[in-house]
Formats: structure tokens, C-alpha cells, sequence
């Protein structure tokens, strides 16, 4: 315990510089104006800030993207309580009691109250992960390569299986993923594989594919459906953003819910703050005296989705630091980001890079603290921001897009790649495929190869080795268990669907 | 009947079918482990296994994704404008390059007076040098002519 609180307050040390400080400063204010954009999430948040990371040091490129992280996470809230538009998928919740309370005239109010929610709620997903990040790697240091590789793929599997809503269309996206991984010299071999450029001999960065499809894939379907965003200016008086004692101790026992939820949530794989959003505003839908009450502006629906939301991050951290495995789109690439700075993600990350990771995650909770400051007293200043930054964001996103891939390693393939996968994003988009599963195993391919071949190596060429090993063996009925949940859970969603249909 | 997304399930199968020739070429397995070739073969044999079975699923259940057709010219426009950029970018010079494809994105396409494209090109033109040329020291140049 007092190991772990060392080596946190040795995170806080090196975050405590003034470059590191205003870099979480500027990461902050910048994702929390990106969060509230239509379209634009954490994962797009995190692609368009990572060319800023590429001259930087681990430490510092890692403060600024935990700010736009947590940032993403409060700026979601700010348009779906002020005109009724959740800025990312999770703020869909928080219209529900939002922007009613914004309605009644209450709008500074549900603001207070859900940068307070979120604050809480980041803080208990941090704390979690400060002491169960350790106690979790300790436990995993002793795996080999299989158990690396059934890891890695049990992560895959998850988020393959359950997330969207078709497993094939998520196979899809995991294999045109793994495809995109393998392209590159194996430096194994010496072979080359699917080059059909010099350029491509190092293979496609990671970087670039994200920018493409949650860059310029998002803007294009945002030219196309030409959404904008008719942000009045708040006449909020700042005493309005603080609650009174009485409604902070209404509220307590739903955001401690929606943080604990949150970071449950959060830990699962391929789950995430959405569901953890829409779980908590029911969890607390069904413990009210009065019901109905939600949906006409009850603070606690409004106040445990939040929480949930932000605890999730915090939850979410805990696979990606102890076993390299991400559960969304956002941790991979952050997973991708740790590889960039020869980082080596899995059950090793917290003995070889354990100052890097710790000064990671003292960065989120020094995010956190800026974030529920900046979100109680310069709420006007953001709205200006997202209302200037809306007016040209399709341009402004392109030529950002276009700066960042160039930036990667000076070379203008790459931003013609970008294009290319903005094309193929915008694409998948349209026809709902889901692009998690894709960023996951372009971030993994070369890993899972890798640990795949070293278990051969192991065994002499035996597979059984996967089967003979107490661990990987578990892992193995985990990812038989998730896909036969996914199998029964797709059956019971087509029967209500069916049933649905048929009461109509 | 064809619809797009039917031609970009055919379009994937058909661009996995021609790298397949490539995975074929290059050794499954090696001594005791598996080769450069092996992981290759079976994702894109997934992909095109992928692909016929949504095909097969959709002729049950269309998918129905189409777009807006009054929003084509303006998104084609957007695409070349930007294809244009990055040519620009490596032949005429960076800085330069942003500044006029902002100015006439949002003058000629978005359809805003002189005055903000103007303020805005130069804005984030002088925003980009000072962020990624001066501060993280990536090579921008303003133009390659001067």
C-alpha cells in the first residue's frame, strides 16, 4: 500500500514541472472543446493531438494526451445539457436530465452538478487504478508468451464479438485490421509482405490510420449530413455553477453509484462509458422514490451517468496497464501510443516503464483536478470555443489531419495514406461497421505474430501448448465463454426484436 | 440488386482475392514456428469468408445506407480540395499551402465573407509554424519557391 502510494507521488513529481503542468492544461481546455463537438470523440481527440506527442518525451506526450482523454470525457456534456446534442456517444444520457434542467432554467446548475459528477467520478475510476494496477501486474509478471498471446487474444476476441451490433461485420473490421498490421518487412524472416511501395517496407503506422478514419472519415460525414451546431450565448451567473450543500448531499449517493458502475464497467472490455452511462441512469431510475421524476430534469439522472462516464477511464486503464489489453478504441490507441514511445505494453509495462506509467496516471488525476475547475468557472470561455471552432471544423479538423501525418516522419505518403483510410472510415461509418475492432488489431498484429511464434518456439511446433498451461488454458474458456454470450445474447436481442415487430 | 454496400463487400472480397497470390507465395511455416506467410493467408481468407457471408446476410436483411445525394458535390469538392493540399504541400510549400486551402474552403465552399476566411487562414497558418516548426521542431517550410 505505501509502496504503491511512493510510486504514485513519484508520478505526481515529474508531472509537477511547469511544461508538464501546462501541457495537462492545454490538453484539457483542448479536449474538453473537442469532446463537445458533434461527432468528434475521445478517439478522434486522441488522433489529432498524437502528432503534437511525436518530438515530445514519453512523460510529456503522455500528460498531454491523459488531459485530452479526461477532456473528451467532460466536454461531451456541455452541448447535450446547453442545446440538447450530446457531444459523444456516452453525453446521449445526459440529455435526458440535462436538458430539461436547462429548460427549467437550471442550466448553470446542471452544469455545477455534472463537472462535480464527472470530477468524482474520474477520481474514484483513478483510484482504482493506482491500487489495483500494481496488485493486478504483480499477479500477471509471471506469464509467458502464450499466455501473452491468449491474452492479447481474449482482448481481441471481446471486443470483436461484442461490440456493434453484428459479430460478422466486428470479424471483418478485426481481420482488414490484422491485414493492415501485417503489411511491412517481417523482421523475423526477412520477408516482405504486401509492400507495394518502399514506403511501406516499415509497414503502415498506426497513426495514420487513425487520423484518417476518426479524422478525416468523421468530417466527411459531417459535410454530408452539413451538422451544425446553433450554440446560444450562456447567461450564467457563476454562483449558479456551484450547488448548495443540500443538493451536492442529494447527489452523493448516486454519483458514488455511478462511479462504481463506471469503473466496473470500465474494466470489461469492448463495454465502456456508454453502457456504463445508460446502466447507471437505470440503476438509479429503479432505486428513486419517485420514477418520474427522470426525464424531466431529476439531478441524480443526471449526476450517476456522469460519474459513470468518467469513472470509466479510469477502469478502462486497468487492462490496457497491467496486461496490454485495450477494451476500446480510445485505450488502443493509447495502447498504440505507449509502442510509439518504445514502450512495451503487457504484464512487464508497470517493472520496465513503471515511472512512465505512474507519472500516466498521475497526469489523469492532476487532468481531473484542472478539469473540474476549468468546467465550473470558464464554461462561457468553452462555449465561445466549440461556437468559433464549429463554424470551420471540417477544415480546420482536414488541415490538422494533414500538418499531424506529415509530422509523423516527414513524408508525404503517409498523408496520402491518411486520405485514403479517411476514405475507408467515412465508408464504414456509412455502413455501420465498427472501427474498434480494426484500430485494436492494427495496434496488436504484429504482437499477437510475435508471441504466437514464440510459443511455437516453446513447444517445438506443438499447439498443444496453448491447452497444457493451468493459465492460457482459463484464457482459452473465457474466450469460448464470451463467444458463446455473444452468440446467445445476439439470439435473445433478435427474438425481442422479433417480438417487438410482432406486437406492433 | 446492387447497392453500396453489396459492391463494398464485393470490392473487399475482390482486393483480398488479388493480395491472396502474394500470401501463397511466401512460407507457411519455418523451423518449429509458423512462417511470414501463414497469419497473412488466413486473414485474408477470413476476409473474403467475411465478406460472403454479410453479402449472403444482407440478401435476408438490406442493409440500407445511402447518401445524400445533394451533399455529393460538396464532399468530392472537400475531397480534392484536400488532395490538392497535400500535393501542394510537398510541391509548393507547406504553410503556404494550408493558408490558401483554408481561405478557400471556407470563402468559396462554406460560403463565409473575405474577411473571416482571411482571419482564420492566417490564424491557424501562423498557429501550425508556431506549434509544429517552432516549438516541436518538425521541418515546415512556408514555401519552397522563396
Amino acid at each position: 500500500m505505501v509502496e504503491i502510494l511512493v510510486d504514485f507521488w513519484g508520478g505526481c513529481l515529474q508531472m509537477m514541472t511547469p511544461y508538464n503542468l501546462l501541457i495537462i492544461l492545454l490538453g484539457s481546455l483542448v479536449g474538453t472543446v473537442v469532446g463537445a463537438l458533434p461527432g468528434l470523440g475521445p478517439s478522434a481527440g486522441l488522433a489529432l493531438m498524437i502528432p503534437m506527442t511525436f518530438t515530445m518525451n514519453p512523460t510529456a506526450g503522455l500528460a498531454l494526451l491523459m488531459g485530452v482523454y479526461m477532456g473528451t470525457m467532460f466536454g461531451g456534456r456541455i452541448t447535450s445539457i446547453l442545446i440538447n446534442t450530446p457531444g459523444d456517444a456516452p453525453a446521449i444520457v445526459t440529455c435526458m436530465d440535462g436538458y430539461p434542467l436547462m429548460c427549467q432554467g437550471r442550466g448553470g446548475f446542471a452544469l455545477g452538478i455534472s463537472a462535480i459528477s464527472s470530477f468524482l467520478g474520474g477520481f474514484f475510476g483513478i483510484a482504482v487504478l493506482i491500487f489495483m494496477a500494481p496488485t493486478i501486474a504483480d499477479l500477471v509478471i509471471s506469464f509467458g508468451a502464450p499466455e501473452y498471446f491468449m491474452l492479447l487474444l481474449l482482448g481481441l476476441c471481446t471486443i470483436a464479438l461484442l461490440a456493434g451490433d453484428s459479430v460478422m461485420k466486428a470479424l471483418l473490421m478485426t481481420v482488414i485490421g490484422f491485414i493492415i498490421g501485417l503489411v511491412g518487412c517481417d523482421f523475423v524472416s526477412g520477408y516482405t509482405r504486401f509492400c507495394y511501395a518502399p514506403e511501406l517496407l516499415e509497414g503502415i503506422d498506426f497513426v495514420v490510420v487513425i487520423m484518417g478514419m476518426y479524422g478525416i472519415g468523421e468530417v466527411l460525414h459531417n459535410v454530408e449530413h452539413n451538422v451544425h451546431l446553433d450554440l446560444g450565448k450562456p447567461n450564467f451567473k457563476l454562483r449558479e455553477y456551484f450547488p448548495t450543500r443540500k443538493e451536492l448531499k442529494e447527489v452523493s449517493m448516486p454519483m458514488l453509484r455511478g462511479s462504481l458502475i463506471g469503473t466496473v464497467i470500465g474494466i470489461l472490455p469492448a463495454a465502456g462509458g456508454t453502457i456504463a452511462t445508460f446502466l447507471a441512469y437505470a440503476t438509479e431510475k429503479k432505486l428513486a422514490k419517485d420514477s418520474s421524476r427522470f426525464g424531466k430534469g431529476a439531478p441524480e439522472g443526471l449526476a450517476a451517468p456522469e460519474a459513470a462516464n468518467n469513472a470509466s477511464v479510469g477502469g478502462a486503464l486497468v487492462p490496457l496497464v497491467t496486461m496490454g489489453i485495450p477494451g476500446s478504441g480510445g485505450t488502443a490507441i493509447l495502447l498504440g501510443v505507449f509502442i510509439m514511445f518504445g514502450m512495451r505494453p503487457g504484464p512487464l509495462l508497470m517493472v520496465e516503464s513503471g515511472d512512465i506509467v505512474w507519472a500516466m496516471i498521475a497526469g489523469l488525476f492532476i487532468a481531473n483536478i484542472f478539469l473540474l475547475v476549468s468546467n465550473l468557472v470558464m464554461i462561457p470561455v468553452f462555449v465561445n470555443a466549440i461556437r468559433i471552432v464549429e463554424k470551420h471544423l471540417s477544415v480546420l479538423v482536414l488541415t490538422l489531419c494533414c500538418v499531424g501525418a506529415y509530422a509523423l516522419n516527414y513524408s508525404f505518403f503517409n498523408v496520402w495514406l491518411m486520405l485514403i483510410f479517411g476514405l475507408f472510415g467515412y465508408v464504414t461509418k456509412k455502413f455501420k461497421l465498427p472501427t474498434g475492432p480494426l484500430i485494436l488489431s492494427v495496434v496488436l498484429a504484429s504482437s499477437l505474430e510475435s508471441y504466437f511464434r514464440q510459443s511455437l518456439m516453446l513447444s517445438k511446433g506443438s499447439y498443444m501448448i496453448f491447452l497444457t498451461r493451468p493459465v492460457s488454458l482459463a484464457i482459452l474458456f473465457i474466450i469460448l465463454g464470451t463467444a458463446v454470450f455473444s452468440v446467445v445474447n445476439n439470439q435473445i436481442k433478435k427474438k425481442k426484436k422479433a417480438a417487438g415487430k410482432a406486437a406492433k | 440488386m446492387i447497392t453500396l454496400y453489396r459492391a463494398f463487400l464485393v470490392l473487399l472480397a475482390l482486393v483480398a482475392s488479388l493480395m491472396m497470390p502474394e500470401a501463397l507465395g511466401l512460407p507457411k511455416d519455418s523451423q518449429y514456428t509458423i512462417g511470414p506467410g501463414f497469419l497473412p493467408l488466413i486473414m485474408l481468407g477470413a476476409t473474403i469468408v467475411c465478406c460472403v457471408i454479410l453479402l449472403l446476410l444482407d440478401l435476408k436483411d438490406k442493409t440500407d445506407a445511402t447518401v445524400k445525394k445533394e451533399s455529393i458535390p460538396k464532399m468530392l469538392l472537400y475531397i480534392m480540395a484536400t488532395g490538392l493540399l497535400i500535393f501542394c504541400m510537398e510541391h509548393v510549400g507547406i504553410i503556404l499551402s494550408v493558408a490558401v486551402y483554408i481561405f478557400s474552403i471556407i470563402f468559396f465552399v462554406e460560403k463565409h465573407p473575405p474577411l473571416t476566411a482571411l482571419k482564420v487562414s492566417l490564424i491557424t497558418s501562423v498557429l501550425i509554424y508556431a506549434i509544429f516548426h517552432i516549438w516541436l521542431k518538425v521541418p515546415m517550410t512556408i514555401c519552397n519557391f522563396f
